[in-house]
């Protein structure tokens, strides 16, 4: 036998024997069972492991999720401060494409445009408005449309949505198709998993004027919803039943609109914990959590939504505080989500993107 | 291993034996390949604050232009924005060599030596001030003065010298005679000189500027109403400290079971003011109402309606004589 295996079985001997005194060498019986029945446990245990290895590891390359998001383990947890994407002026509104890796944001100061980052903070491009449209442009909100990666930017100040690929390059300018809708003042966009393209249109100054959109991928009004009910909203994210959840801004409440048009006031106005002041930016992640950004409060409010739209969202907690440094924020306005376990906050006045994990 | 030991190891041993070698090598190698893997993947890089690039660039700024006394005197106050007192102390130095009048400069010299602790070194840049401009054309829309007297002032309260605070805050205020912090001083420095009805009224009149979000006036108030023995107002004013940290429901509680003693009038007002705060004006305007209606003449009660637009009932101990 060669000197590596002597000493590897030395090993296995040392292994075996760390619980049990030494035995003169003498005195070993030919077949030990004792010692086979350890070892053979040993084994299982470490096979044990190697499965619930490959297990994790298969999980964490299916989701690229932090471990705090295995399954099982509590999700209504508040996330962590991770860091912030810079040179940005004014950044109002924030989505990210469906596989995490590009971020986009709205800048309303400086020279306004939207900006395209990688998932470490670069500036890898920009969404400019056509140059056919000599108007001043103003984005606000923006959405990805998750069945093909398409950008979706709503200007309010030119009155359009416009429509990139995911890498930034101009499309189209979205063609509402119905009476009515021939010219928009777009807050909040979404696009719902069918392509259905929600816009909230503030045409005037008058909440009376206030509504939510609903058009066909190709621009046909579906319908509209909230009508008469809604004052200012802002944020649309779409749920996984078909409703849709609107942060109805200058109410200062967060609704959820069912599939058939009933408007119902999920969170409200207060002081208390978890009430809102003005609500703004809105997201959703896989694990059913919704951010809300309270931006005249300075942070935002993580509530877990039942499992019924309906009903009350059990609220978490928030995070952020009025301020300039890290973990910070300053007027926030926009939120989104991605699949990993990230969630992005314009940081308006702060001039940044804030970005929380788990 | 003596060769009769090794002898005595049957194959099924040996396979064990193998297995159990390898499936410790690969968990051992797959732990540290996940562990790679997981770090490089969720690993964020650091990034700057906020405060940190401003210092960069304004560092930046005064390398290039060593002589902008502007600029030095910003990096000195970018530099207290981060608590670096002794750096800041060490521009807003440089600016006064060239300029000792400088204003900014004085200030924010001072303001580091303060923060930082030293307040006999803290009184002479702020006196410095004063001493330059107390006699000029504008004085009395100074700002800068002001602020160099509400300093000294707070300088004041610090070193447990009222009477000093008194007649500094009392300058302050006469530049900015709506200065809540100012008039929060100088109740500290009443209840320093024992005049706690006083300090109350100076507490109150601060608060008329700032109701909501501020604690530590009604916190002194709520001392000051414990050491003159009334005990219903001190629960008022420790309830107002309640609703201002955020214990809503415990406040109103608290204020709820006020409402018939005699710290009715300034728990209804706190009523009104929470149910402002939740904006529920139907409710907040019945509150004043009421204490109105207890207290005819509060003014704070005609205040609050007359901000909600709300005309105050007709009492009876209000109605004219025909």
């Amino acid at each position: 036998m060669s000197d590596q295996t002597q000493s590897s079985t030395d090993l296995l001997d040392l292994l075996d024997d760390m619980s049990a005194p030494p035995t003169p060498p003498a005195t070993v019986p030919p077949v030990d069972p004792a010692r086979r029945r350890r070892r053979r446990i040993i084994l299982a245990v470490v096979l044990a492991l190697l499965v619930l290895l490959v297990g994790l590891f298969t999980w964490y390359l299916l989701n690229r999720k932090p471990l705090s998001e295995l399954p099982g383990l509590n999700d209504a947890q508040v996330p962590t401060y991770k860091t912030s994407f810079y040179d940005v002026s004014r950044p109002l509104g924030v989505a990210v494409s469906p596989d995490g890796s590009r971020i986009y944001a709205t800048q309303s100061g400086a020279t306004p445009t939207t900006f395209v980052f990688d998932r470490d903070g670069t500036k890898v491009g920009e969404l400019k408005p056509p140059t056919t449209q000599k108007t001043l442009h103003v984005p606000v909100y923006v959405a990805v449309d998750p069945t093909n990666g398409d950008v979706y930017v709503g200007d309010r100040a030119a009155g359009k949505v416009y429509v990139y690929d995911a890498n930034g390059t101009y499309l189209r300018t979205f063609e509402p198709k119905g009476v009515g809708v021939e010219q928009l003042s777009p807050l909040g966009l979404a696009v719902g998993p069918d392509g259905t393209v929600y816009v909230a249109d503030v045409l005037s100054a008058k909440p009376a004027d206030h509504r939510i959109l609903v058009f066909a991928h190709d621009g046909t009004l579906r319908t509209v919803l909230g009508k008469g009910v809604l004052n200012y909203p802002n944020a649309i994210v779409v749920g996984t039943h078909g409703e849709i959840y609107v942060s109805d801004s200058n109410n200062g409440r967060v609704v959820v609109i069912d599939q058939t048009g009933k408007v119902s006031t999920l969170i409200a106005r207060g002081v208390g914990d978890g009430d809102l002041g003005l609500p703004r930016g809105l997201a959703l992640d896989d694990q059913g959590r919704m951010f809300v950004v309270d931006t005249t409060d300075h942070m935002v409010r993580l509530f877990t939504l039942a499992a019924s739209p309906t009903t009350h969202p059990a609220y978490v907690g928030s995070f952020g505080d009025e301020g300039h440094d890290d973990g910070k924020f300053t007027f926030p306005n926009g939120a989104a989500t991605d699949t990993r376990g990230r969630v992005y906050v314009a940081d308006r006045e702060n001039n940044r993107i804030e970005v929380w994990g788990y | 291993m003596s060769p009769h030991r090794l002898a005595a190891i049957d194959p099924s041993d040996r396979t064990t034996a193998l297995v159990l070698r390898i499936g410790a090598a690969a968990l051992v190698i797959g732990l540290l390949a996940f562990g790679l893997l997981y770090y490089t993947d969720q690993h964020v890089a650091s990034v700057p604050s906020i405060l940190e690039r401003q210092i960069a660039l304004t560092e930046a700024a005064v390398r290039k232009s060593p002589n902008d006394l502007q600029v030095r005197t910003q990096l000195g106050e970018v530099y207290e924005q981060a608590a670096r007192h002794d750096d800041a102390v060490v521009q807003f130095d440089q600016v006064l060599k060239v300029a000792p009048n400088s204003k900014d400069a004085l200030i924010g010299k001072g303001f580091a030596l303060m923060t930082k602790g030293d307040l006999d070194k803290a009184v002479v840049p702020f006196t410095t001030i004063v001493s330059a401009t107390r006699k000029g054309e504008f004085a009395g829309a100074d700002s800068q003065l002001g602020a160099a007297y509400y300093y000294l002032g707070v300088i004041a309260v610090k070193q447990k010298k009222p009477d000093v605070a008194l007649s500094q805050l009392g300058h302050a205020l006469k530049i900015e005679p709506t200065d809540s912090d100012a008039m929060y001083q100088v109740g500290l420095a009443q209840l320093q000189k024992g005049v706690p009805v006083a300090a109350i009224a100076t507490f109150r009149n601060a608060l008329r500027f700032v109701p909501t979000g501020w604690c530590e006036p009604y916190q002194q108030m709520q001392a000051a109403y414990t050491s003159l023995k009334q005990p219903e107002m001190a629960t008022y004013a420790s309830a107002m400290a309640g609703f201002c940290g955020g214990r809503v429901n415990e406040a109103t509680t608290s204020l709820t079971t006020l409402t018939a003693g005699p710290a009715a009038a300034d728990a209804m007002l706190g009523l009104g003011l929470i149910a402002e705060t939740t904006h529920d004006t139907k409710a907040a305007a019945a509150w004043y109402q009421k204490a109105l209606a207890k207290e005819p003449k509060n003014v704070a009660a005609t205040s609050a309606l007359a901000a909600l637009g709300v005309k105050p009932a007709a009492h009876p101990g209000t109605a004219k004589k025909k």
